[in-house]
């Protein structure tokens, strides 16, 4: 049953879109809407040495859009949305580069994000990164977890951000840092001579080709 | 009229004149054992009395009429007698009472439960009481070995090897030898391997909130170990155990007893070459160790009403060790050695002008100190130097008094002074608390028992504490008992949650006690490193201690005399623990912090226990515990509204928490032959238990999971006569070995020789 204030809003409501629609067709008639199409694709085994193994090591360039590493060279560039460094992940805006990239963190799993937020995004600046590794989306076992010394990415975290055109939402979740994307409960796996090498990033995401739509379903 | 009752007449007139007629007796069970707490009454006179711990009784009949002809003789769990009083009894000529019990009766008296010797039958509370018999065959040495076998009690180690009982931590459970409380805890660990449990007269275990009688840390439960006090005229007993890791204890207990004054000495020395069970550390997991226990317990009977007690204890340990440095210097080797001191006293003044009534007034003062020196391997040169000293003074008052066989009251008060010396407690604080407690218990009906009793605790830090508790007990059938009891319990916030004054100079961040926070922040802000205060200090709520209600219910069925099945279901709320915030930002980018009564626990589980005899040789039980202990989590999340705007949401859940094993059981049997031979096999299961929070959520995911474990221990013995017994086992039989369960090093043989004389 509707209380009396939630009709009264709902009717305002429906007063408004009559109203904006009227407005829209009178203005601008039919237009081309964009259609809404989301791809889904995942990743395997990125590799991105940190600068702990290689202090000269450059961050590995990739665009979500084109599904591809983007060269060093094209850094400067809205070529690319997202970069990796050991366990640094940059987007291409602020700081980082000259793009339109922005990007938020949800605690909500990769399957139950069916639109990306409206605003709270945030880009690249000094003082932290808008994607935070260690709490965001990843955690550190420290030496007397089981397995030890180990990064594991948090199932329940995705993140949703724009492309560097400022054209797309994407929303994406880090699987594995690991390489061929183990089982990290394994005697293997917790033993640090035989576990798999890092940094190999394995990622999933889906990204909204119909410009500015920000639905994934 | 016949010659005795001429003779009675006359008596009775000589003895009016007198001024006399007095009723003395002794009651005793079928193995002439004395019964203490039988009521007895003059039949149709309203003229009564209890038996004392001697089983012995006195009845003032004097000029009483009519003229006292039967006595009525009732006690809990035993049959109720009567008994004709003849002429003779008048004049002095001993009553001499049998009872037989009426079910399964341990005979067992506890004080732990009500501040008073009560048969562990009889109150309404879950008492557990390890006798020192069994102690004694299982081959135990220290406290924290006995507790490890027991039903619902879990060992663990951190800073220490405690005791967690109804999945609290150790630091809720009180731990006293004599009802003295032991002081001297480390992160809230009470190291039970201090304890040796030689010369011991049995473990009481109340499970449970007790702080209504014990105050505080009496929240999770109380253990009191009962010291033995013999009654030949002259006893002693020595012994001698040696085993794996050069572990030997040395053991004499000495006693000398009078009519009047009795003595009772107990020393050991134990001690050890230590293990280590990580092969890769310079340091060992256990450090070679010796220690000594000296306890003196005597008791001097001043004319009829009068008593003078007195209770000593003396403990000192030293340890060696290595280890090595990390950070700066890294890599230099450091030797390492401490030592450990705990002292009490306890002289006590017992009146009891009647059977009814006693008072007795008591003063306890009690010490523990630590001692640690680290030196440069190389050089010898001095790294570090702590010490840590901490009093603890109490007189306190207890006052008893019987009313009738219906009503029992007990009250007292006392004061509790303590104070620190330590270098992370500057200015040496002390502090002051003043307590009163009342109990009475009610029994309507011989089958019904109703107690209620509360304890007030002002403190000098922290908020007043008020701690009831009510307990019943009925009898519904001669095979059923039942039992509920609910309460509350406290532990006083620690000496560092009061009373910290640390900055850690190398990272820069401060940390301050409640007491100690207002006046820090100010000297901080006057020296220009206060950035930013988030909480305005002065306007905190005063500290609270962490405080629990608990709810246990149960009953004991007895199928058949020499079958007890037990079961407690327990329930315990615990809330206002407490947990560091920060309270200021510093210039340096760092946090000045303090500590708040935040967190919320809840503890809940199921305990049962099989206990039987089979012939009159063989002993056993069969202990299981279920416990689901969960933690108030807070999280702050990033999600979306249905509009798919972000949103902070807050989800709050209780989560498992660490080191706490869902199910858990033991097994013991003992074995016992006329013929000297003796025999025993223990063991106990923990199931799994959550290990490291590897991904800092604060709550046991599952796969942080370690596997649960068991131990089994064998024991043999034969002893030769009354003199000497010969002991040998292997506790841990199957080896288990935990690196965060430094108790659990393996294998380990023994062999003892014990004189009794």
């Amino acid at each position: 049953m509707f209380t009396e204030s939630t009709m009264k809003r709902t009717l305002l409501l429906a007063a408004s879109a009559l109203l904006f629609f009227s407005c829209d067709n009178t203005t601008t008639g039919v237009e081309d809407e964009p259609e809404s199409e989301v791809d889904i694709r995942t990743i395997e085994d990125l590799h991105a040495p940190g600068t702990r193994t290689n202090p000269a090591a450059n961050f590995v360039y990739f665009s979500l859009r084109d599904e591809e590493i983007v060269a060093h060279e094209d850094s400067a560039s809205t070529n690319w949305d997202i970069a990796f460094r050991g366990t640094d992940i940059i987007i291409n805006s602020g700081v980082s580069g000259p793009g339109e990239a922005e990007s938020l963190m949800l605690d909500v799993p990769f399957d139950d994000v069916g639109i990306a937020p409206p605003d709270g995004y945030s880009v690249d600046s000094e003082e932290a990164y808008a994607i935070e590794g260690s709490g965001g989306w990843y955690t550190y076992t420290g030496p007397q977890g089981n397995p030890s010394h180990a990064l594991i990415a948090d199932e329940d975290v995705t993140i949703v951000m724009k492309t560097a055109d400022g054209n797309h939402y994407a929303k994406l979740k880090i699987i594995s840092y690991y390489e061929g994307n183990p089982d990290t409960s394994t005697e293997e796996f917790a033993n640090l001579e035989t576990r798999a090498d890092s940094p190999y990033y394995t990622f999933q995401y889906a990204i909204q080709l119909g410009e500015g739509i920000r639905e994934f379903n | 009229m016949n010659r005795a009752t001429i003779l009675f007449l006359l008596f009775s007139f000589f003895s009016a004149e007198a001024g006399a007629q007095v009723l003395r007796g002794t009651v005793v069970d079928e193995k002439q054992e004395p019964i203490a707490d039988v009521h007895i009454t003059v039949g149709g006179i309203n003229i009564a009395t209890f038996s004392n711990q001697d089983g012995r009784f006195e009845l003032d009949v004097s000029g009483t009429k009519p003229a006292p002809s039967k006595l009525m003789i009732t006690r809990v769990g035993y049959k109720s007698e009567e008994k004709e009083i003849r002429s003779h009894h008048l004049y002095g000529s001993d009553m001499s009472i049998k009872l037989t019990p009426e079910v399964y009766q341990t005979g067992t008296m506890v004080v732990t439960a009500t501040r008073t010797r009560r048969d562990m039958e009889e109150v309404g509370i879950p008492v557990s009481v390890v006798a020192g018999e069994e102690i004694s065959q299982s081959g135990s040495m220290r406290l924290s070995e006995v507790l490890s076998e027991q039903t619902g009690m879990q060992i663990v180690n951190n800073h220490g090897t405690g005791v967690q009982v109804q999945g609290f931590d150790p630091d809720y459970t009180l731990i006293m030898i004599d009802g003295n409380p032991v002081i001297g805890r480390t992160a809230g660990t009470l190291d039970l391997t201090r304890i040796s449990v030689n010369n011991v007269e049995q473990v009481e275990i109340v499970k449970g909130p007790s702080s209504a009688l014990w105050g505080s840390d009496a929240l999770a439960g109380v253990i009191n170990v009962i010291t033995e006090k013999e009654t030949n005229r002259l006893a002693g007993s020595l012994s001698s155990r040696y085993g794996e890791n050069s572990t030997l204890d040395l053991n004499t207990g000495l006693s000398y007893n009078t009519e009047v004054w009795s003595n009772n000495l107990s020393v050991n020395r134990n001690s050890s070459g230590g293990y280590r069970l990580n092969p890769e550390s310079v340091s060992q997991t256990v450090p070679d160790f010796e220690n000594y226990t000296i306890s003196y317990k005597t008791d001097l009977q001043l004319g009829e009403v009068i008593e003078l007690s007195s209770d000593f204890r003396y403990f000192r340990e030293s340890q060696q060790n290595r280890e090595m440095i990390t950070g700066n210097d890294s890599g230099r080797l450091l030797a390492t050695s401490s030592a450990r001191e705990d002292f009490f006293a306890h002289p006590k003044l017992t009146y009891s002008p009647s059977g009814r009534f006693s008072i007795e007034a008591g003063l306890m003062s009690s010490f523990y100190k630590t001692d640690n020196e680290t030196r440069f391997s190389s050089s010898g040169d001095v790294h570090e130097k702590t010490q840590f000293n901490q009093f603890y003074n109490k007189p306190e008052l207890q006052a008893d008094y019987r009313w009738n066989n219906r009503h029992h009251t007990i009250a007292g008060g006392g004061l509790i002074f303590e104070k620190l010396k330590a270098e992370r407690y500057p200015g040496e604080p002390d502090f002051t608390t003043n307590f009163l407690f009342a109990q009475h218990s009610w029994s309507p009906a011989e089958r019904f028992e109703l107690t209620g009793g509360v304890r007030y605790d002002s403190h000098s830090e922290y908020k007043s504490q008020v701690s009831p508790k009510f307990s019943a007990r009925f009898r519904a059938a001669e095979k059923w008992q039942f039992r509920v009891s609910a309460g509350r319990g406290f532990k006083a916030p620690e000496f560092r949650q009061l009373f910290l004054d640390f900055t850690n100079t190398t990272a820069g961040y401060s940390v301050f006690g409640s007491g100690t926070v207002v006046e820090g922040i100010r000297r901080q802000m006057n020296e220009g490193t206060i950035s930013e205060v988030l909480v305005p200090v002065e306007s905190l709520d005063e500290i609270r201690a962490e405080s629990s209600w608990a709810v246990n219910a149960g009953f004991d069925y007895d199928p058949v005399r020499q079958v007890r099945f037990r079961v407690n279901a327990f329930r315990n709320d615990v809330s206002n623990l407490i947990e560091t915030a920060p309270v200021a930002r510093k210039e340096n980018g760092q946090s000045v912090f303090t500590y708040f009564n935040v967190d919320e626990v809840i503890s809940q589980g199921i305990e049962t226990e099989l206990r039987l005899r089979v012939g009159s040789h063989l002993t056993g039980s069969v202990g299981y515990q279920f416990l689901d202990t969960r933690r108030r989590i807070e999280r702050e999340r990033t999600v979306q509204d249905d509009r798919g705007d972000v949103v902070q949401r807050t989800d709050i859940s209780f989560e498992t928490m660490f080191n706490r094993s869902k199910h858990s059981g033991n097994v013991k049997l003992f074995y016992e032959h006329d013929n000297g031979w003796g025999a025993t096999f223990r063991g106990f299961i923990r199931g799994r238990y959550g290990q490291f929070d590897q991904n800092g959520n604060g709550y046991v995911d599952s796969n942080e999971y370690e596997n649960g474990y068991s131990v089994w221990n064998i024991s043999a013995k034969r002893s030769f006569g009354e003199i000497v017994t010969l002991r040998a086992g292997v506790d841990n039989l199957l080896g288990y070995k935990n690196i965060n369960q430094p108790d659990l090093a393996g294998r380990h043989w023994y062999g003892q020789l014990s004189l009794n004389f």
